[in-house]
């Protein structure tokens, strides 16, 4: 999509009001993810952006940029609303991030690294799935379904390109609607960031399902 | 109907429990390869049936399909298997346990309400296998030239991580000695030994 197709379809006004949607669906999932699997989590009023992938990355390296290397879960869903999400975190959080599942009657085998990889990608597959469930559900009652969620370990932060992501990431003029948040897991004084971009072909469609949406009030 | 008769005839499982673990669905392919027929476990807790289920992890991502309506994955990686099949007549000799690779997802009603959750079940077996005599014909091969000294650890080492799936590069991480106690042509040997070890083992 270019640069000037996104300005006419998708508005600042529009932005606004899908941070408004995604600041309700935040609080949703935070309730519910504390309410049903006790994670205590602290998401902060999100921030929506209509950028390109090569700012994209510009902006995850801003956010980012005090820690040395990051790990990232990424995972692809589906659905009216289609796009890809991705949990940021430094590195040296991810042992605080795997003890979130760690059974007091059966602790971690230390130095497990298969354990550890998939118990972050638990981590991850609970955190996007709460998240973006929550704002399609808001937006227009949209069932999503996911791609089972990679983990992208290490990277260090100035080095950090599309590439390392995704291909589709890759190509730097491609337009992209990133919303973030910062996530803040308290008990575990674990914070990192979750992006989610929505897919070209989502566009039209959460143009319109804001405009639905606001119809309602 | 004709639906019903895709389910039954997939060449997949497919297990469909409510809210309160009770089967709701079981196709032809699970009750084949389990033993039991739908009308014997339909209307049953699964964890009756199947009380390895009854972790911390699998109800908190049960809870988690339920609630936000996640998907979650057991890769075969990890879990080996969900359900505790034989395998194939092919692999009996090689493999203790079907391989399989899972899926638990959501299902709603008219009113839009996740009242269900599907478990599909992929049978594995063979691909694993071949991944594993790959990994292990390389590794043979690789020991042979370090054995005679047509190449060194070092590159034989480096070759095995690019071409060795993350699990077996995992395996190698986790068996990996203090090269100060042994030479690294004596490490690769002994890796070789771990991993198919911890093949032959693995129990699946």
């Amino acid at each position: 999509m270019k640069n000037s197709e996104v300005d006419t379809i998708f508005s600042k006004e529009d932005a606004a009001i899908l941070e408004e949607v995604m600041n309700i669906a935040f609080g949703k999932a935070s309730s519910d993810l504390a309410r049903v699997i006790d994670i205590q989590i602290m998401l902060n009023a999100p921030q929506v952006e209509i950028l390109k992938t090569e700012e994209l990355m510009r902006w995850i390296k801003q956010d980012t940029e005090s820690y040395k290397t990051l790990s990232m879960i990424e995972q692809n869903f589906w659905g009216k609303y289609a796009g890809t999400a991705i949990l940021a975190f430094p590195s040296a959080a991810s042992k605080k991030l795997i003890s979130l599942f760690e059974d007091e009657d059966e602790p971690f085998e230390a130095d497990n690294p298969l354990l550890e990889r998939e118990t972050l990608l638990e981590v991850g597959n609970i955190l996007i799935g709460a998240c973006v469930s929550k704002v399609a559900e808001l937006l227009d009652d949209d069932q999503v379904s996911f791609s089972p969620p990679r983990l992208i370990p290490q990277v260090v932060v100035d080095n950090l390109s599309g590439a390392n992501i995704s291909p589709k990431f890759d190509d730097p003029d491609k337009m992209a609607i990133l919303m973030k948040t910062i996530f803040h897991l308290q008990e575990k004084d674990v914070k990192g960031f979750l992006f989610m971009i929505a897919s070209d072909d989502s566009m039209k469609w959460l143009k319109t399902a804001l405009q639905n949406f606001m119809a309602k009030f | 109907m004709i639906l019903n008769q895709i389910l039954d005839n997939i060449d997949w499982g497919l297990v469909i429990i409510d809210r309160e673990f009770k089967v709701r669905y079981w196709n032809r392919w699970m009750a084949l390869h389990s033993g039991i027929p739908s009308q014997e476990i339909r209307g049953s807790s699964i964890l009756d049936f199947y009380p390895h289920f009854q972790n911390k992890k699998f109800i908190r991502n049960f809870k988690a399909v339920v609630t936000f309506g996640n998907h979650y994955f057991f890769p075969q990686k990890l879990y080996g298997y969900m359900f505790p099949f034989r395998p194939d007549g092919n692999f009996v000799s090689e493999i203790n346990y079907m391989q399989q690779s899972c899926t638990m997802g959501p299902l709603r009603d008219e009113k839009k309400v996740i009242q269900y959750v599907y478990i599909s079940v992929k049978d594995v077996t063979e691909a694993y296998i071949y991944e594993t005599n790959l990994a292990s014909a390389l590794l043979t091969l690789l020991e042979k030239y370090v054995d005679k000294s047509e190449m060194p650890a070092s590159e034989a080492q480096s070759i095995l991580e690019e071409l060795l799936p993350v699990s077996g590069q995992e395996i190698l991480a986790k068996h990996a000695k203090p090269q100060k106690d042994k030479d690294t042509h004596a490490l690769i040997g002994d890796q070789l030994v771990e991993i198919l070890s911890e093949i032959a083992t693995s129990n699946r």
